[in-house]
Formats: structure tokens, sequence, C-alpha cells
């Protein structure tokens, strides 16, 4: 446990000290009117900030439209308070990648990557939760997928179609902290095979698809999940068996503290 | 050269019968959104990826805005816009890709597919002018890599409305094409392509071309009108080992800061069998007609039947380069030039239109029409019968002159390797033609008009070895006896 802790630790700095150079999104013309559509902004924004080394793409208050855009190494997302990521309720705006579920936030074989709140202080007070927001728009989502579906444009299951709102595999030094996250049309928050993965201080709240779970892993090792708050339809948390080093602690839903996981 | 057209004529009625068979898909069905807001580049695509995956059929536009970035069209799709539908490009640059393949970005794609097209009389509008200049600020900010030459973006840093590369059996019809960020529409290496009575509006920024054929086999372009900034009909050939070929213009309209009908630039392979039938321009900054063969490549077997140039700056220029040859010897013969009227304004022709061509090459008098070579690369057989030129004269010998002493006349640049324009040489001897480096030229019942005096005879010829005048008349006031026909270093020249 003990050595966990520290190699957590040495995560956490490489990921300050890499992190350093701070981008506002309006930079590459990321709209914050709520009905523009900024995937292809907000992509490009990551693509030039990781092949630069990295570092912070700042959102402030507004709500960003947006379908799936995929995160890149060394860059962190930072949602201030009052800004939102906006879900576009369209079924072919979203994507994964071979092997990674679909989500509006997708990363594969990433290192060094987040998405956070502007907020640092949930470490220290557990009530503080997240002051950026992620906006799934679960439900319109899910009706445009089954609308497709049903008229046989779409050929996928409503599960493959649906996607999570944040949808990492394989990636290594994960922060997913400070936020609200609100209803996705898939699970909230999927991690496949990831290394060193911090996911804290969020508020998940996504009741309006049935069956959406709030944090589901696999194969994971070094999982840290504490001082979040669940209220989904589906399970708070949803792992398999097969991930390693995971602690968690502090989180709960209306009905009470979750019990803590320890592996 | 009947043969070719007959054989067009049938493949063009096999292309329209094809699509009338199609299957109709509502592209809202998809859950496009007409709004002129909502970006539906992946819808579009999904919409076209599945009429393509279920056989073919027409994605169809109803009326409403369509706000789109770029997308790919497949085989036996085509795009339907109806009236009072509009694909809208969107100003954001990110929203728009560089086809790996093609080098260029683009709004439409199609890259390797046959039985494709774009009818209906809606709208594409690229929106160029937005698009182009929120390129510029991120050129400007460093997020992208781009000389900013000319302080513009580069052409291919900046989306057309249509680019097809390596399709066959292509139709566009009725259409509205606006404002595209860089040419309009190409279409490069396709084989069997027809253009019919499509309307062109392209003067949004800089390079706006009206369409853009590039080394494409078996094209038909008629009853169509361009409006465009840079060149209204325009081929070019980019491939030294491909060719532009087996074309007819039938019945357009163009207007042009630059040229109204081009061969040219990029003349890599060369252009051969092309058919130019009642064509009109007007308002027009250049030439209304350019041959430019200056990268290698050649140009013959044009026949140019029926040209109506009116208040457009030069009316003919064929020219010899030796720009991007890269060891290949340009060459350009066996044009016919016929039934043609034209009138050459003292004034500024595209005065007042949206990027209007760049005043250069001065000091100049009102330019003639050229036929110019290269002293080891001559333009050969060259016919000009039935035609009217009338040219406003009123030339300034204080302001340019170039006078028929073998001093003067050996004074003019041969400008071997510079980007060929009717008025790279600044002053030319003549008022009406001037043909230097070329052989075999015929006049027939050519008539030369100038308004005023010009101090200038009509014809200069400059090293050219046979030439016949038949029929050639001249009309310049105060100008009795004047010799119109200036022979310098030429021989076998017949005047009857």
């Amino acid at each position: 446990m003990k050595k966990f802790f520290f190699s957590f630790f040495v995560a956490i700095c490489a990921l300050n000290l890499s992190a350093q150079t701070d981008y506002k999104a309006s930079v590459f013309g990321c709209m914050s009117d709520g009905i523009t559509l900024n995937t292809q902004s907000i992509q490009t924004a990551i693509n030039i900030i990781s092949s630069r080394g990295g570092g912070m793409l700042h959102f402030y208050v507004g709500r960003y439209l947006t379908g799936t855009i995929f995160l890149k190494n060394n860059v962190t997302i930072v949602l201030h308070e009052g800004a939102t990521l906006v879900g576009v309720p369209s079924a072919y705006d979203y994507a994964g990648l071979p092997g990674v579920p679909k989500g509006l936030i997708v990363a594969h074989g990433q290192s060094n990557i987040g998405v956070v709140g502007s907020t640092p202080e949930y470490q220290t007070n557990m009530d503080v939760i997240g002051n950026g927001i992620i906006e799934g728009q679960g439900k319109s989502v899910r009706k445009s997928i089954e609308t497709q579906i049903a008229k046989g444009y779409l050929n996928e299951t409503i599960e493959q179609a649906s996607p999570a709102l944040i949808s990492f595999s394989e990636c290594t030094g994960v922060k997913v902290t400070g936020l609200m996250l609100r209803e996705a049309a898939g699970d909230v928050v999927t991690y496949n095979d990831c290394k060193n993965v911090e996911t804290a201080g969020l508020l998940i709240e996504s009741k309006d698809i049935a069956g959406s779970n709030g944090l589901v892993f696999s194969k994971c090792t070094g999982l840290n999940v504490t001082n979040n708050f669940f209220n989904v339809s589906g399970k708070p948390i949803k792992s398999s068996a097969n991930s390693k080093e995971v602690k968690s602690s502090d989180n709960r839903t209306f009905a009470g503290s979750l019990s803590k996981i320890t592996k | 050269m009947t043969n070719m057209i007959k054989i067009l004529i049938v493949n063009m009625i096999l292309l329209i019968t094809q699509q009338l068979s199609a299957k109709d898909y509502d592209v809202r069905d998809f859950g496009a959104v007409g709004d002129g807001i909502f970006v539906n580049s992946n819808i579009i695509q999904h919409a076209i990826d599945y009429i393509n995956a279920a056989g073919g059929g027409r994605l169809v536009f109803y009326p409403g805005t369509y706000v789109t970035g770029s997308f790919y069209l497949k085989s036996n799709v085509t795009l339907h816009i109806e009236q009072g539908a509009t694909l809208l490009g969107s100003t954001n640059p990110w929203d728009y890709v560089k086809d790996p393949h093609v080098g260029w970005k683009s709004m439409i794609f199609a890259v390797k597919q046959d039985n494709i097209g774009i009818s209906g009389k809606g709208i594409i509008n690229g929106r160029g002018f937005t698009t182009a200049n929120n390129m510029v600020k991120y050129i400007q900010k460093g997020l992208f890599d781009d000389p900013l030459k000319l302080d513009r973006p580069n052409e291919t840093n900046r989306p057309e409305n249509i680019y097809f590369r390596e399709c066959n059996n292509v139709v566009i019809r009725d259409i509205t094409l606006k404002d595209p960020a860089s040419w309009n529409q190409t279409y490069d290496q396709c084989k069997n392509l027809l253009v019919d009575n499509i309307f062109v509006d392209s003067k949004s920024y800089w390079n706006n071309d009206g369409i853009d054929v590039v080394d494409c086999d078996g094209v038909v372009i008629k009853n169509s009108y361009f409006d465009t900034a840079d060149d209204a009909i325009c081929f070019k050939s980019h491939d030294a080992n491909a060719i532009c070929q087996n074309v007819v213009v039938d019945n357009c309209t163009g207007r042009s800061s630059a040229n109204g009908l081009k061969f040219g630039t990029a003349s890599r392979g060369g252009f051969r069998n092309f058919k130019i039938t009642n064509l009109t321009i007007y308002d027009t900054f250049r030439s209304a007609i350019t041959f430019a063969a200056v990268d290698g490549g050649l140009i013959e077997n044009i026949v140019v039947d029926g040209l109506r140039s009116v208040n457009t700056g030069n009316v003919l220029f064929l020219r010899i380069g030796n720009r991007w040859s890269s060891g290949k010897t340009p060459s350009l013969q066996n044009v016919t030039i016929k039934n043609v009227y034209a009138e050459v304004p003292y004034a500024k022709p595209d005065a007042g239109y949206n990027y209007e061509g760049p005043v250069e090459d001065n000091p100049r008098n009102i330019s003639p029409a050229s036929i110019i070579g290269l002293p080891n690369m001559r333009i050969k057989n060259i016919t000009l019968e039935n035609i009217e030129m009338v040219y406003p004269g009123r030339s300034d010998t204080l302001y340019a002159k170039v006078g028929l002493t073998s001093k003067e006349l050996d004074a003019i640049p041969e400008m071997e390797k510079s980007y060929p324009e009717f008025s790279q040489f600044k002053e030319l001897p003549a008022w009406g033609m001037y043909i230097r480096h070329a052989d075999d030229i015929h006049f027939k019942n050519v008539t030369f008009r100038a308004l005023e005096q010009d101090y200038r005879p009509a014809v200069v010829m400059d090293d050219v070895k046979g030439a016949s005048f038949r029929g050639v008349s001249f009309s310049e006031p105060n100008a009795q006896g004047k010799n119109q026909i200036f022979k310098y270093k030429s021989s076998g020249i017949n005047i009857e």
C-alpha cells in the first residue's frame, strides 16, 4: 500500500511538472454560445497542445457544444466554474476507437491526461464538488440513436452507439477530478486497462437513461476513487475483478456511503 | 473530333439515365438540421456511407440551410439540393480536412468513386471570405503552419467547395456554387464529367476560380454561368504523365478578374482535343482566352468557334514559356479560333467587382492580342477566322512607347521563366496583334478596328515563319496609308 501511494505521488508530480502551459479555448476558436458545434476546434486545440509537449486547455464560463474529442498525451482539459461541455444530441457525432467504447471524451494509449474542474480543494474538503460540468444530454442522444437504429440507418446496438462521458483505454497517468458529470447516454466514466488513475471530487448524476453506471473499470492498476457522489440509474461503481491497487474512500450516494473497495 | 463528341454525348445520356433510377433519401431522416447553425458533417457522411452501402441513391436536401465541413461523396450517390436548400460551409477552418491523397482542403470530396453527382437548384455556399480570414488569424497566432505568402493562406490550406479526384461518371447539374475560400470546384483526373446548367458566383477571396478541370478525359461543360474573382473556366494539367483531353465547352458565359477561359497555368502534361463553342466573356480583367504552355506540356487540336468578348481587357493570349518544364519541351499547335467578336475597353473592365484584378505591368498602353513563343519553342499552325476585334486606340507615347526599330523590338524580353499573362511584356509595339517566334499563322476575314488613333501598327510579327492574311481589314481614324502590318525577321508572309 505504501509503495502504491509513493508511485501515485510520483505520478501526480509528473502531471504537475509537464502540464504547465496554459491555453484558453477561445484561442482555437471554441465558442461558448451553446449552439456552435466545437468538436473540431477542441480537437485541434488538443492536437496542437499535445504536439507542443502538453499543457492545460482552459474552458471558462459558457456552454461548449461538442461531439467526440480524443484526448492526447500530456493534455488536461480544465473546466472552470460555469463552464459546461455539452454533448451534441446526434448519434453520428460520437465515435470510439477499435476496442474502445464510444465516449464524449475518448483516449486510447495516451499518458498524463486529465479532465478537471478548477477547484483544487476537493482533496481537503469533503463537501466540495467540481465547478466544471460535462452535460451528456443522454436522453436526447439516446433518442437520436434509437431513431436511427429504428430507421435501419445505424447498424449498431443501442449499447454500442451510446457514448459514455469519459472513455479511456490503455492510458497511464489519468486525472478526472473536481467535476460535475451529468446525464450520459451510456455509462458515465469508463476505464479499461489504465494505470495510475485518480477519480476524485466528482458529482456524478445520470438518471435519465436506465442502467447508466457511474464508474466502470476493468483491468486497471493503481486506481484512486475518492470523495465522489453518485446519483445514477445504474450501479455507482461497477468493476470487473481483474483490477489491482484500487483505493476507494468517501464515496457516497443518497442511500449513504458506499463500502470501500480494496483490492 | 466529331466522333469524340458523339461518344461524349452518348456517355452523358447514359450518365443521366443511371441517375434517374436512384432511390431518394431525405437527409433530415439521418438527423440533419437545416437551421443554419448546426454542423452536419458527420450526419451527412453517415448518410452517404449508408446510401453507398445500400446500393446507391440520392441524398436529398429539402429547403433549409445545412451547415457542414468536409465530407466524402461515395460511389453511386448523388447529392440533390432542392431549390430553397443550401449547403452552407462552416466558417470554422478546423471543420475542413486536407485530403492526404489530394493535398487540398474541400467541403465535398470524392476520391476514386464512380457514378456520383451533385444536382438540384439549391445552393452550395462556402462562405469562403470568413473561413479564409479565420484561417489567417490562426496562422498569425502560430496555430497553423503557413508562410502567408502574399499575406494569404496557401490555396491548399483553404477549402474549395468541391474536389473530385480520380472519379468516373460525374454529373454536376443545376446547382449554384458560391463563395469558396480557394478554387471553387476541381475535377482532377476524372473520366466522363458532365457539368450542365450551373451558376457560379465565386469572388469572395483570392484564387476563387469558377471551375478547374485538371487532367480529365471526356468532359462536357455547357449552359453554365461563371462570375469569378480568378479564372472563370480553367483547364489545368498538374501531372506531367497525364493530360486533359476530349473536352466540349458549349453555351457558357464567364466574368472574371483574371481570365475568361484558360489553359494552364499548370500545364505539365497538356491539353488536346477541345471544342469551345458559343462562349461569352464580359467585364473580364485579363484575357478572354489564355493558352499557356509553360510547364512542358502540349496544347493541340483546339477549336474555338463562337466567342463574344465584351469589355474584356485582352482578347487572346497564346504563350509558350519554360517555367517548370523539367526536361520536357512545351508545344502549342493546331488551334483554330473563329467567329469571334471582341471589344477591348480603355478603362478597367472589372472595376467595382470584389477582388478586382491587380493593376500591374505598367507602364503600358492597351495590350494587343498576342501569340508569343520562345526562339526555340515555337507556336505553330494557328488559324484566326471571321474575327472582329475592336480596340480603344488612344495610346500615349509619353506614357509608354515601343517603336519598330530593331533596337526596340529586340529589347522586348523573352521572359521564358515568368508567370504568363497578356500584360507581362509591358508595352508591346502593336495595337491589335503581336506575334513572335511562331510558324504558320493564318488570318482569314479578320477585322481590326481602333476607335481612336494609335501610334502603333495593328499587327507586328517578329520572327514569324509563314503567315497568311486573307480578307484582313483595318480601321483606325486618321490613319490613311498607315502600314498596319509590320514584319520583322519574318519570312513567308503572304498578304492578300
